[in-house]
């Protein structure tokens, strides 16, 4: 294999894996023929044409399904990432709840975001199911001012269950990362909050780890705007359902403040530019 | 109609070509303006096959690669053409003076008046053999 073609190779991977089964060597056989004798890399403008190539390709296949289809997609995503963040860091919120009882429930949490994923439909809704009915039994030992919070954890699974059950599109494989990742920086706030006596320099570094991947989560999910609004709307769906209850309570105890309205905010102006894109792609995509 | 997708469709008037030949033929028919890199053209062809302006009409295997050959179907051919006549349309304004000469007759006459007259002429009988 020369060196532009195994570069080439390497561009065609803009493209989606099914595209590019399906076109790749031609695409290849048009750009080596296009590419000049004795050059070790393809000329810019193609190269430049495959990568906005790959990004059409892609963002034409996210909007080939139904709109309603991708909602759904997006709210299987967004819970999977809610419950990915939770197992560790509920721990050091609340220290006091029974030890075995907290593990089983995390475990549960993690059974479903698997689950959902590989398991069959059926399945899936039971293990969300029960995972729902255990986080209620935990949560008679909360205290009232976390029932909003315990509120969203009951919700979730069970709404998991509801958009599991309505929509026969799995969610694809590529997205399984990010409550991946999610899953590892709440393990690492969990590390750094010293629940397990660690180092303050063990600590601190997780502290940073966690930061990294979060901050990285986020502009990974801005970049995916690109070809993808999903990903934004899921991450709000689970900042949501983290931030909301918690401040709808306190604005319902404490009184509204204006911080508090902003951090509000947020998540629902991000939903709005989600799924502003989400609509527009839809309309491009409708049968001329 | 832009521009690239014009020299594709027009590529094809006298037959299927696959992908290089197309880019190649573009360049040619537009002295070289036209220059499609291949993400350019594959997502144009995906596009125009969408739209069925093109088909795929037939396969080979090339130096162990798949080389498909794209020709130009009925829909296709009748808008490359209403495409053409608009540009003929639009370039007659330029070329027979007409745009010209409405646009003299609103300025002032400066002694200019033969040019006019002869513009006018000439536009005139290309109207009639029109």
């Amino acid at each position: 294999m020369s060196d532009v073609e195994s570069r080439a190779r390497w561009l065609l991977r803009f493209y989606p894996a099914a595209y590019r089964e399906d076109r790749a060597e031609e695409i290849l056989g048009t750009l080596l023929e296009a590419s000049p004798e004795g050059r070790h890399w393809p000329p810019f403008r193609d190269a430049r044409s495959l990568l906005i190539g790959g990004m059409r390709a892609r963002s034409a296949e996210n909007r080939r399904l139904p709109l309603g289809t991708n909602l759904r997609l997006a709210l299987i995503l967004g819970l999977a990432i809610f419950l990915a963040l939770h197992p560790a860091t509920l721990m050091t919120v609340q220290p006091f709840w029974p030890g075995a009882a907290y593990e089983a429930c995390g475990l549960l949490m993690i059974a479903t975001i698997v689950a959902t994923w590989f398991a069959p439909r059926a399945v899936t809704i039971a293990i969300a199911l029960v995972t729902a009915v255990a986080l209620g039994l935990l949560a008679r030992h909360m205290d009232g001012r976390n029932l909003a919070g315990v509120a969203s954890f009951i919700l979730a699974p069970v709404a998991l269950a509801a958009a599991v059950a309505t929509e026969p599109v799995r969610p694809p494989r590529s997205w399984l990362w990010l409550p991946a990742a999610a899953g590892v920086s709440s393990i690492l706030v969990y590390l750094q909050n010293a629940v397990v006596d660690l180092s303050a320099r063990l600590s601190s570094i997780a502290g940073s780890a966690a930061a990294v991947i979060y901050l990285g989560l986020l502009a990974a999910i801005f970049v995916w705007l690109v070809t993808d609004a999903r990903p934004l709307l899921a991450l709000v769906i689970a900042l949501g359902l983290a931030i909301e209850p918690d401040v709808a309570f306190g604005a319902l105890r404490y009184g509204a403040s204006g911080p508090q309205a902003i951090v509000a905010l947020v998540p629902v102006v991000l939903a709005a530019l989600a799924l502003l894109r989400m609509r527009r792609k839809a309309v491009v995509a409708a049968p001329r | 109609m832009r521009e690239p997708t014009y020299y594709i469709l027009a590529s094809l008037l006298d037959g299927p070509l696959h992908g290089y030949a197309l880019i190649k033929r573009s360049e040619d028919l537009s002295g070289g303006r036209v220059r499609l890199a291949t993400g350019t053209l594959y997502t144009a062809l995906d596009r125009l096959a969408a739209e069925g302006y093109v088909r795929l009409v037939s396969e080979e295997i090339v130096n162990g690669r798949v080389r498909r050959s794209y020709g130009l179907t009925d829909p296709g051919a009748a808008a490359l053409r209403a495409e053409a006549v608009r540009m003929a349309e639009a370039a007659r304004i330029v070329s027979d003076g007409t745009a010209a000469r409405s646009s003299r007759r609103a300025r002032p006459e400066r002694g200019s008046g033969q040019v006019t007259g002869s513009g006018t002429a000439r536009s005139g009988r290309k109207a009639r053999t029109a």
